[in-house]
């Protein structure tokens, strides 16, 4: 009897909990304004610094212009936790900026829109992109075929991500000339170290070489900053900033964990680590502890020799004008020089053309009129607009069809970057910035792009047969969960060892064959397979 | 039938009592249970959580045939049942120091501040921690090192050896005070006419704390000892994932972080699942057990 | 008698060093735990620089308020401020109207089923469907984005559940119980009339747990709210946090210029801001761990 009653209550709760599931959602009837404007939802992942969105005029203008009026909801934080579990779930807005990336698409089967019919029929900017820049819509396709989201073409910023900086004041101070070999740059930072480089009578606070590696995700390999940085010295092409240790070479991927020459390059980093080289608190230290070692002591006296950043005056602050950017270094220790070929990091796609800006969902009931405010955003002058604030927000002035100026930031206590990310979508949203539109940047980005005209030469021998483009890569839902398990047991090892072997606490020579054997073991060739699968068929395009 | 009316009449209203509880256990706890079975499915979007095709044991296989189970097992228990050896007594302790601190003006100010470490973000922890023990910088670090308690060429934040230590004694830092605030309310309610009678007896504080406080609380203490039992696989994610550097990842390879570690690409829901499950699975047997336990010996337990 | 004497003398002579050993022994956790208090202070108005740097250690260096001044002037902080008290206070309420009274039927050692019962609850502590099922389950019930789920999300916490059970049932002493059925009292009676004022500090002790909690919790309106006017404190301190973050990875200035000398300020005014209101909760409270306040009232 008890047993029962428990049952019926149990019962009835459950029918109760199943009728509200019916009272949800439901799609099909097309909200209107009643001015006739299509009711929109939409989601944008923001920067955390981002203003409200319905705060920016230049989004209402296009809401205007597409005849829709959008409903935001604003991210501006943690969005890969909640992620999963809306997409899970299937509670999506209709329209997705900056939210996905490719393995959703084949995670999610069926929630998100194939765009292709749409984008034929009301979509003109977004079309002009993909023939203007046939890879944009080489990187819009899925693997099977369909195009589930927008790319971006960002076009002005810089073909590298990395700089590696110079404290050219302490190679004056010391009578030093700018090292052009890796046996020249350590004979500098032995002198930064022996020597009082910064004239404040501290023989043993300059700090030679920094660099940042700190945190999960496998960060020597994949940070800015890391010192792997300078691989690229050794013939060894890296691409697109998070590399997780793979190359190409001969049309053939690799991974340079397990290559001789990475081998070789770590047994350098030893020796100068030993010499008291390289700052031995760099792998606790985390990106503001980075950042604030290079901006010096109290009394404005640099700490840093040499070490990567984004921009001078982003990485010194006051300090700026002590630093130069250090051209590519021939490697030369232990072999001649000319050995390997000198490359430079190639970032160019992960910095101009990420994918999945924006997509749709495929329970969106008017999907014409989605397509219609998507393709507003690729607009010639609303690109510009996406990446650096509106016109009528007083941040852009456009001096003719195709040139603009950045205005200075309104709250005068910001610096243009910080206020390009407070007042617009800027690099998070969609956009297609034409080839012929010149803008006059601030200052920060000039700085970015005077400094790499350095690499200029490094960059120009990027080819085909050691391109390895990481966004261009397609993996079906399987290949992506063989890789994601595979690559955390890889990371395991590779990521422990590189720092037991650079700080002396395990011998690189004594180990390095079973280390090699080991990667091997926890699955590195089934990755490289799919990799190398994947790759083929991105040259066949 | 009789004995059931009869069972109603003595007991309805202690049902009453429990309904709000119960039926919010229900929906929020019970309905979603059925997620569980993802551990036994690959999952598919088109067909929801519990359409997926049957895997067996599958991602339960992959997990241990995975060449970090049994370092990640390893690791995980060996820092959650430290934190408990550890960390358990210290708040017992230190709740009957406070207990037992005579001036009231100093006793509040040691209650009010001790707990207070617990509102400190994990993030500001390990800044804290790496500032105060950076390499040849650090507060901590230059204190320990002139006391020759760590060697000069360690690390303590870069170190294999160091690492579960910096982690369980930071953590009993930060939750020692917290923790003994439900011994200090304990304490409290020990019937003031047992004191009477042990100034009688001529026992000094020393005893009195042991034959008097010491039982009392006891009942507590069992049903916290066999509650953190139950976190014998327990470690938290953020804090080591933030303490987690090249240097000490043989011993900061933990389960929660191995399993976010193979999502970070792409979310592996079975996979996070069959771990989950496994990890509750073992949990649960020893809280069952330690219940099991106590009882015997104490009389104490949960259920 | 001289025995006693001596007796005495050495339960004096013991009591003094058992007394010394107490101050003692306080008087080091104290400073072990006041520093790093004083640390977080310190750093909160120092410069981030020299702080990362290891060169703050007692006093503050440059002094200067940023951390504070960003934390204060972002709008949505106040309202931050609101929706938490709305859900603590809120939250609280309920959390110990379902409570209580749960863990006196679970206390009463003559309830038949109360092993099974507690089962019940103690099997949910570690076993759960996951965060999908949770989130579609909360969907169906309307509740995503209200401030209705993040009022009742975890309206009864099973820790706390056994913990003012055990309370109960461990120093309210049973014979109160069989006095009262003789005078004819029912449960509900017995619960509000002896249970409740015999309980002040396990009550207390919840209240601070349950106000903790949802003070800040941070995850719950993480996943189950996405509308900006439900944000609590927590919420929007970490996306202030976050603002300061730089981007460690790539595509350039975040909060540069003068922002980075003082943007780990931040962090620490972070805290301070967060935590002081919820301090102010604990000597309320405290009131009611003094001795002896509980026990006249019964024997009255």
């Amino acid at each position: 009897m008890k047993r029962r009653v428990v049952s019926i209550v149990l019962a009835g709760l459950m029918v109760m909990t199943a009728l509200a599931g019916c009272g949800g959602k439901g799609a099909g009837k097309v909200e209107k304004t009643e001015d006739g404007k299509t009711k929109l939802k939409a989601l944008f992942v923001s920067h955390s610094a981002t203003q409200n969105i319905d705060d920016m005029k230049w989004v209402q203008e296009i809401e205007e212009a597409a005849g829709v009026e959008v409903e935001w909801e604003q991210i501006r934080q943690d969005w890969e936790t909640v992620k999963s579990t809306r997409f899970a779930s299937g509670d999506i807005p209709d329209i997705l900026i900056n939210a996905t990336t490719d393995s959703d698409y084949t995670k999610y089967t069926g929630l998100f829109e194939d765009l292709t019919p749409y984008i034929e029929k009301e979509a003109p900017n977004i079309q002009e992109m993909f023939t203007d820049v046939p890879d944009t819509k080489v990187l819009a396709t899925a693997g099977n075929g369909k195009i589930y989201s927008v790319p971006k073409m960002q076009t002005v910023w810089p073909k590298t991500n990395t700089v590696l900086f110079l404290n050219k004041t302490w190679l004056d101070h010391l009578n030093l000339e700018v090292p052009t070999t890796f046996t020249e740059f350590e004979a500098v930072l032995k002198a930064f170290n022996e020597q009082d480089a910064n004239g404040n009578g501290d023989l043993t606070d300059e700090v030679p070489l920094d660099y940042n590696a700190y945190g999960g995700n496998n960060a020597w390999f994949n940070s800015a900053y890391s010192l792997l940085k300078m691989l690229p010295s050794m013939g060894i092409q890296l691409t697109d900033i998070e590399t997780n240790g793979y190359f190409v070479e001969d049309k053939t991927v690799k991974c340079y964990a397990i290559d001789e020459r990475y081998k070789e390059f770590i047994t350098t980093l030893n020796r100068w680590y030993s010499e008291g080289l390289i700052n031995k608190n760099a792998i606790t230290n985390d990106y503001s502890a980075y950042q604030s070692l290079s901006r010096g002591n109290e009394n404005g006296e640099a700490l840093v020799g040499a070490c990567f950043g984004w921009e001078e005056t982003d990485k010194f602050g006051a300090l700026s004008d002590q630093y130069i950017a250090l051209p590519p270094l021939t490697y030369d220790d232990g072999v001649e020089a000319g050995t390997y070929e000198t490359y430079w990091n190639y970032d160019m796609d992960q910095l101009n053309m990420q994918a999945n800006r924006i997509c749709m969902s495929s329970q969106c009931s008017d999907k014409d009129a989605a397509m219609k405010f998507i393709d507003a955003f690729y607009d010639s002058t609303t690109s510009v607009e996406v990446l650096f604030g509106g016109i009528s927000d007083g941040c852009l002035e456009k001096v003719d069809d195709s040139s603009f100026k950045v205005l200075p930031p309104q709250d005068d206590t910001m610096d243009p970057g910080t206020w390009k990310w407070t007042s617009t979508f800027a690099d998070f949203g969609p956009m297609y910035i034409r080839d012929v539109i010149s803008i006059e940047m601030s200052q920060d980005m000039e700085n970015a792009l005077n400094e790499r005209t350095v690499y200029d030469e490094a960059l120009a021998k990027n080819n085909e047969d050691i391109y390895y483009p990481h966004l261009f890569m397609k993996y079906t839902d399987e290949e992506q969960n063989t890789m994601a398990m595979n690559q955390a047991n890889i990371n395991n090892i590779i990521d422990n060892k590189w720092s037991l072997w650079i700080t002396g606490e395990a011998d690189i020579d004594a180990e390095w064959d079973s280390y090699v054997d080991s990667v091997k073991g926890a699955g590195l060739d089934e990755v490289l397979k799919i990799r190398q699968g994947a790759f083929d068929k991105y040259l066949g395009k | 039938m009789v004995k059931l009316k009869k069972y109603l009449r003595k007991n309805w209203q202690l049902w009453i009592m429990l309904f709000p509880a119960m039926l919010y256990i229900f929906i929020f706890c019970y309905v979603p249970m059925y997620g569980i079975q993802l551990a036994f499915r690959d999952y598919d979007f088109t067909k929801g959580i519990t359409g997926g095709a049957w895997a067996g044991l599958k991602y339960f296989r992959q997990y241990f045939d995975s060449p970090m189970f049994g370092v990640t097992l390893k690791n995980t228990f060996v820092i959650a049942f430290t934190s408990i050896v550890v960390g358990f007594p210290v708040p017992i302790i230190l709740a009957m120091i406070i207990n037992q601190l005579r001036n009231k003006k100093w006793k509040r100010v040691v209650q009010t501040t001790v707990y207070i470490p617990y509102f400190i973000s994990v993030v500001v922890m390990v800044s804290i921690l790496r500032i105060m023990l950076a390499d040849g910088t650090g507060v901590l670090d230059g204190f320990f090192k002139s006391l020759h308690l760590v060697k000069d060429n360690v690390n303590l934040m870069g170190s294999e050896r160091a690492f579960m230590p910096v982690y369980v004694l930071s953590g009993v830092w930060q939750t020692m005070g917290w923790n003994s605030i439900i011994f200090i309310a304990a304490l409290s309610s020990v019937d003031t006419q047992l004191y009477d009678a042990c100034k009688i007896d001529g026992a000094n504080r020393w005893q009195t704390m042991i034959h008097v406080d010491f039982p009392a609380i006891l009942p507590t203490i069992m049903i916290l000892l066999i509650l953190n039992m139950g976190n014998v696989l327990n470690v938290g994610f953020d804090k080591v994932y933030l303490m987690q550097n090249s240097l000490n990842l043989g011993a900061s390879q933990v389960i929660s972080t191995y399993v976010y570690t193979v999502g970070i690409k792409s979310t592996q829901f079975s996979f996070g699942a069959a771990v989950g499950l496994f990890n509750t699975v073992i949990n649960f047997a020893f809280l069952m057990i330690t219940n099991k336990l106590s009882k015997k010996a104490t009389g104490t337990g949960l259920m | 008698m001289a025995g006693q004497v001596n007796k005495i003398k050495e339960k004096c002579m013991a009591d003094r060093v058992f007394g010394a050993a107490i101050i003692i022994l306080s008087i080091i956790t104290f400073i072990v735990i006041i520093y790093p208090l004083w640390f977080v202070i310190i750093a909160s108005i120092s410069n981030s620089n020299m702080v990362n740097q290891g060169k703050v250690v007692f006093w503050p260096k440059d002094i200067n308020f940023y951390g504070y001044k960003q934390i204060l002037q972002d709008a949505r902080i106040w309202k931050g401020y609101l929706n938490t008290i709305f859900y603590v206070g809120a939250g609280t309420a309920l959390n110990m109207i379902v409570t209580m009274p749960a863990a006196y039927a679970l206390s009463r050692p003559d309830f038949k089923g109360r092993g099974k019962i507690m089962f019940y609850f103690v099997f949910t502590m570690f076993f759960s469907g996951g965060l999908v099922p949770l989130y579609m389950t909360i969907s169906s019930l309307g509740l995503i984005s209200t401030k209705t789920i993040l009022v009742i999300m975890v309206l009864v916490n099973t820790y706390n559940l056994i913990i003012a059970r055990t309370f109960i049932e461990s120093s309210i002493p049973n014979d109160l119980y069989e006095a009262a059925v003789i005078d004819g009292c029912s449960h509900f009676r017995y619960f509000f009339s002896v249970v409740i004022p015999l309980s002040k500090a396990v009550i207390a002790v919840l209240v601070l747990y349950y106000a903790v909690f949802h003070w800040n919790d941070f995850f719950n309106a993480l996943m189950f709210n996405s509308n900006n006017d439900n944000e609590p404190l927590q919420i929007t301190l970490r996306s202030i946090l976050l603002l300061n973050e730089a981007f460690a990875n790539g595509t350039g200035a975040g909060a540069g210029g003068y922002g980075q000398a003082f943007a780990d300020q931040v962090k620490y005014a972070a805290i301070i801001v967060s935590t002081v209101p919820i301090l102010c909760v604990y000597p309320f409270i405290q009131k009611y761990f003094e001795k002896g306040v509980m026990i006249g009232a019964v024997k009255g």
